[in-house]
């Protein structure tokens, strides 16, 4: 059974092409429905709608991710490590108006499991979102180029070194291994 | 000379917040920026006491949750024990709410400063964090007893450079 409510992506994908961005709420409901249409969705070719072609992402330690190219190459590898990643919103707002442009902030939690495999190895099956959450945080920059709205502009921070163990493989040391070839756990069960 | 003109500086700002009513988002952001600046760059630490509600929960990155205002005054006093020169750069606050129902914030900073103090990666390495250390938050500012409180707050830093400066 298909696991997508069509219907319900549908309506996320009307407002996102109907949304006018006249005022501040409505550029929050915006930007919350085209995320999850891009992710939960998996639209990704939506980031073409919203993204300028020379966008700056100011990630962790001063790293900079620009262009388009480098955009979709980040959320493609993030939701092929984690096929059943969804975007779970905490909350979203947005300042500024129609003429100077709108700057809004964004905190959600990853939820989803390592079962594909990502820049660190195989898939290691561990979960993002345990008891307290991997949380990320963002602030996009709308302005509009060419008569369209574009976020020129990004700030992220990812939950990096809880999402680095995720995707790692937990390291057996080889003196917990049992001469019998089981591992300590195992051993201790079996004692 | 130079104790004076920042003893004079932290009274200012002090007497700002005091006297700011929080009655639209432009006073909201004038306090958030004169407390964040009142706290990281004069250490007046102890003023977080002010701001936030005692059994506040900050979520962080990594999911690293501070519970209660007492771990909150430790974990500041942590990094600016390491980083005793701190100086923070807002770069832009958003604010949208009004007085009756409270206000939401998030705001978008850098630390400045240099590893001059131990940590618990041992003794000062006397590296910068430069311009890289990004930090996000998200926080909700409510009146409780007649007092503006930070309620709830997501704050998020650039943990792995600021590990990477404090290791040398």
């Amino acid at each position: 059974m298909n696991k997508i409510n069509i219907e319900e992506r549908d309506a996320f994908v009307k407002y996102v092409n109907e949304c006018q961005l006249k005022v501040p709420e409505e550029v929050a409901r915006l930007f919350l429905e085209y995320t999850i249409a891009i992710w939960d969705y998996k639209l990704v070719g939506l980031i073409y709608k919203f993204y300028d072609d020379d966008c700056v992402i100011h990630r962790e330690g001063g790293l900079e991710i620009q262009g388009l190219d480098a955009t979709f190459g980040g959320t493609l590898s993030f939701m092929a490590s984690c096929p059943d990643l969804k975007f779970v919103f905490l909350d979203i707002f947005a300042q500024g108006n129609e003429k100077d442009g709108y700057s809004f902030g964004q905190a959600i939690y990853y939820d989803g499991t390592n079962t594909g495999y990502s820049s660190y190895g195989p898939p290691t099956g561990k979960k993002l979102t345990e008891d307290v959450p991997c949380i990320g945080l963002c602030e996009c920059l709308v302005k509009k180029v060419n008569g369209r709205w574009k976020i020129v502009e990004e700030w992220l921070l990812r939950s990096g070194k809880a999402m680095n163990e995720v995707f790692t493989q937990d390291q057996i040391e080889p003196d917990q291994i049992a001469c019998d070839g089981l591992t300590e756990n195992e051993s201790i069960k079996e004692r | 000379m130079i104790a004076d003109i920042n003893m004079d500086r932290i009274d200012e700002l002090t007497e700002a917040i005091e006297a700011v009513e929080l009655k639209n988002v432009k006073e909201v952001e004038v306090f958030v920026r004169n407390y964040t600046t009142l706290i990281w760059e004069y250490k007046m630490i102890g003023k977080i006491y002010d701001y936030y509600q005692p059994d506040i929960e900050v979520i962080r990155e990594d999911r690293i949750s501070i519970k209660g205002v007492d771990k909150l005054v430790e974990d500041v006093t942590k990094l600016l024990a390491a980083f005793p020169d701190m100086k923070v750069d807002i770069e832009n606050v958003i604010v949208s709410g009004n007085q009756e129902d409270g206000y939401k914030i998030f705001r978008r900073m850098r630390y400045k400063g240099t590893n001059k103090g131990y940590s618990q990666f041992g003794p000062p390495t006397g590296k910068s964090l430069g311009n890289k250390c990004l930090a996000l938050s998200m926080f909700y500012l409510k009146k409780i007893d007649g007092a503006w409180k930070i309620t709830s707050e997501m704050d998020m830093r650039s943990t792995e450079w600021i590990e990477e400066t404090l290791q040398g």
